[in-house]
Formats: structure tokens, sequence, C-alpha cells
């Protein structure tokens, strides 16, 4: 077999320029920190707002919006018109949480993965799917009680009341509630007991959240976003059919099984059709494409 | 085709949301949001 493309080179400069422009695109989510004020950018990825955020993701603005009664239509503009045109295209190359579990990836690259089969797969993501619908339920809850006038309903749900899932989220955990830590003691009161016991028993249910995605993303590759991501369950099921996508070259394939490999989300590309990866998982990373040997793995449009 | 006609049909939706989010002055009011938001993101732990 004549692997002369050295797949293993491209693959490294690929993944080294997506870590970049995710670098980047975190720079131009968190421009507060530059001192320049909020923005009314809203997104398709998992950053919720802190104190540094100029922009907003698109799921955690949807849960603010209905629980203030409003109809959430930028938010599900963002889903519908990101999602028909680029799919998952923002998991891989621009959310700050994608970008945490690569770095995760990377620095625990020794420690051997895990790849769950498809039905594992399936089983999983129900649980995504189970929080992305009873988030939105239950901000619908909310936003109808506010509405009425409820407000003795409203306040018996506490810190659930303004977004959800923000509340327990491992991405908010880790772009809001520590940054505020920083902020709030300095990182030398950071880990004084008096101090840290303040926070209330919410803290430590996300401490547990967030400790648990670490876990799951050091055995398996990108797996918060496999199975759990509110935002990876909407856009993709939008991104099973985006005009953006991934084919393979038929007449070119050798079925060496390299691309499937690679796929940080385990996809197995040769069992989809080969006009198009038609999977909720693809986030258009391209890392099949730059491994394939043959040059049979294809950006497609349309 | 089939899947183009439904990634079309959702790029369509996507398009109305947005005319009528933009007809009711809806990126202001995110705007006013998102500011809150940060707001009472720095307020959500008490300085002791
Ligand atoms: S699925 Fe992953 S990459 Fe995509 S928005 Fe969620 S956390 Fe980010
Ligand atoms: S698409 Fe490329 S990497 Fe995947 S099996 Fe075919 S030749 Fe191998
Ligand atoms: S199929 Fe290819 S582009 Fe899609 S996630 Fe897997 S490696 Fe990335």
């Amino acid at each position: 077999m004549a692997w002369h493309k050295k797949p293993k080179t491209n693959l490294t400069k690929l993944r080294l320029l997506r870590t970049f422009v995710q670098f980047i695109m975190f720079i131009l989510m968190n421009l507060t920190f530059f001192l320049i004020g909020a923005t009314w950018l809203v997104l398709p990825v998992n950053m919720p707002r802190s104190i540094f955020s100029s922009s907003e993701g698109a799921f955690f603005l949807l849960q603010r919006m209905l629980t203030m009664a409003i109809i959430p239509l930028i938010p599900l503009a963002v889903f519908f018109l990101f999602g028909a045109i680029l799919g998952r295209f923002f998991c891989a190359w621009a959310c700050p949480f994608g970008l945490f579990q690569d770095i995760l990836g990377y620095l625990s690259s020794w420690i051997r993965k895990y790849e769950p089969t498809r039905e594992t797969n399936l089983s999983l993501r129900q649980i995504g799917e189970f929080i992305t619908g009873a988030t939105l339920l239950f901000s619908t809850f909310i936003g109808i009680n506010v509405a009425l006038g409820e407000t003795a309903t409203v306040e018996a749900f506490d810190v659930f009341v303004d977004q959800p899932w923000a509340v327990l989220s491992p991405s908010a955990f880790l772009f809001t509630a520590i940054p505020l830590l920083f902020w709030w003691g300095g990182i030398e009161n950071f880990f004084i007991w008096d101090k840290f016991v303040l926070i209330d028993i919410i803290f430590w249910l996300r401490l547990f959240i967030f400790i648990f995605a670490i876990i799951v993303v050091i055995y398996i590759p990108r797996g918060w976003c496999r199975w759990f991501c509110p935002v990876g369950i909407i856009m993709g099921e939008l991104g099973k059919n985006s005009l953006l996508g991934i084919g393979r070259n038929i007449s070119k394939c050798n079925h060496c099984g390299f691309c499937e490999d690679v796929c940080p989300m385990g996809i197995r590309i040769l069992s989809h059709p080969a006009e198009k990866v038609r999977s909720q998982q693809c986030t258009n990373c391209l890392d099949c494409v730059a491994v394939c040997p043959e040059d049979a793995m294809e950006i497609k449009f349309l | 085709m089939k899947s183009n006609a439904k990634a079309f049909l959702a790029f369509s939706l996507g398009i109305i949301l947005l005319a009528i989010a933009i007809s009711t002055n809806q990126f202001e009011l995110i705007q006013e949001i998102i500011t809150e938001i940060t707001k009472s993101a720095k307020a959500a732990i008490p300085v002791p």
C-alpha cells in the first residue's frame, strides 16, 4: 500500500490550524475582557455569558428569552440559519467548550481512549435530548408564569428561573463560576475553606457535573459534545441535512479505515452514504479529509 | 436532493424568523438582555 500522502502530517497541521481558529474565536467572544462592551452577536456555540463575554451562546439566550416570556426569534433564527448551511461547523471551529475538550484530549493523549458502540452512542445521546427538552419545557413554564404574574411560583424555583441549564452546565461553570471566583476572591483566597463554604449546595452540584464532564472527555474524545450538549443536539438534527458536508469518492476509497480511526466524534464514515456523511455528530472538523491517503474524502456543498 | 430540500426549508424558516426579529426590534432587546445578564453574572456570588 502506498501511503504517499503522509496522512499524520496533514492531520497535525489541520489540528493546529483548527486550534488557532478556536483560540481566535474564543478571544472574539470575550472582548469585554479587553474593555470592549457587549455586542448582540449570537452564535450556535456552548458559550454562556460571563463577566468577559461580548457575545452570547444561542441556547443560553434561548432559555433567557423564554423565561422572560419573549418569543426567542433570534436564537431560533441562528440555529436554523447556521444549521441549514454549515451544520455543526461551529462545534469544531469556534465553540469554546469544544476547544476546552480538545485541549483536555491533547493533554490526556497518553491515556487510552474508548470508542463506545453505535448503540451506546445512540442511547447516551438520549440524555442530551432529555436535557434539551426539559430545559425548553421548564423555561417555557417559567415564562408562562412570568406572563401571568405568578411571582410566587416563579420565585419558588430560585436560581433556576433565569437560564435553567446554565445553573448545571459545565461550560457555564468553567466560563462563569470559575472566573467569578477569581474575580471575587483573587487567587490567594480561592482555596480558603471559610469563603468556599459560603457557596451553596448548587455550587457543589455544578462542580460534580464539571468533574464528571472532564472524566468523560478524558476517556472519550469530545464526549460532552457527543451526548450531552443541547447545542450539539439541536445543531446535529439540522446538520444531518446541512448544505456543507463531507463526501467520500468511492472510486478513490480503498477502505483503509483511517478516516474512521481519526474521527473525533466516532462516526462510522464507511457505513454512511458516499454522497455525504449524514450523521448528527459530524462537526465538519475535516480530520477525515486531512488523513485520507487517497484524497477520497471531500468537502461538499449542496 | 431530499436532504437539500430540508436544508433549504430550515434556511427559509431562519430567514423568516430573522425578518420578524428585525421588524420587531428584537436585536435592541437582546442587547439589553445581554448587558443585564453580564451585570447579574457579576453579582452572582456575593462579596463576603
Ligand atoms: S456540542 Fe460541543 S462543540 Fe458543539 S456547542 Fe456543544 S460543547 Fe460546543
Ligand atoms: S475515505 Fe480515505 S481514509 Fe477513509 S477508508 Fe477510504 S481511503 Fe481510507
Ligand atoms: S466525519 Fe470527518 S468531518 Fe465529520 S466529525 Fe468525523 S472526522 Fe470530522
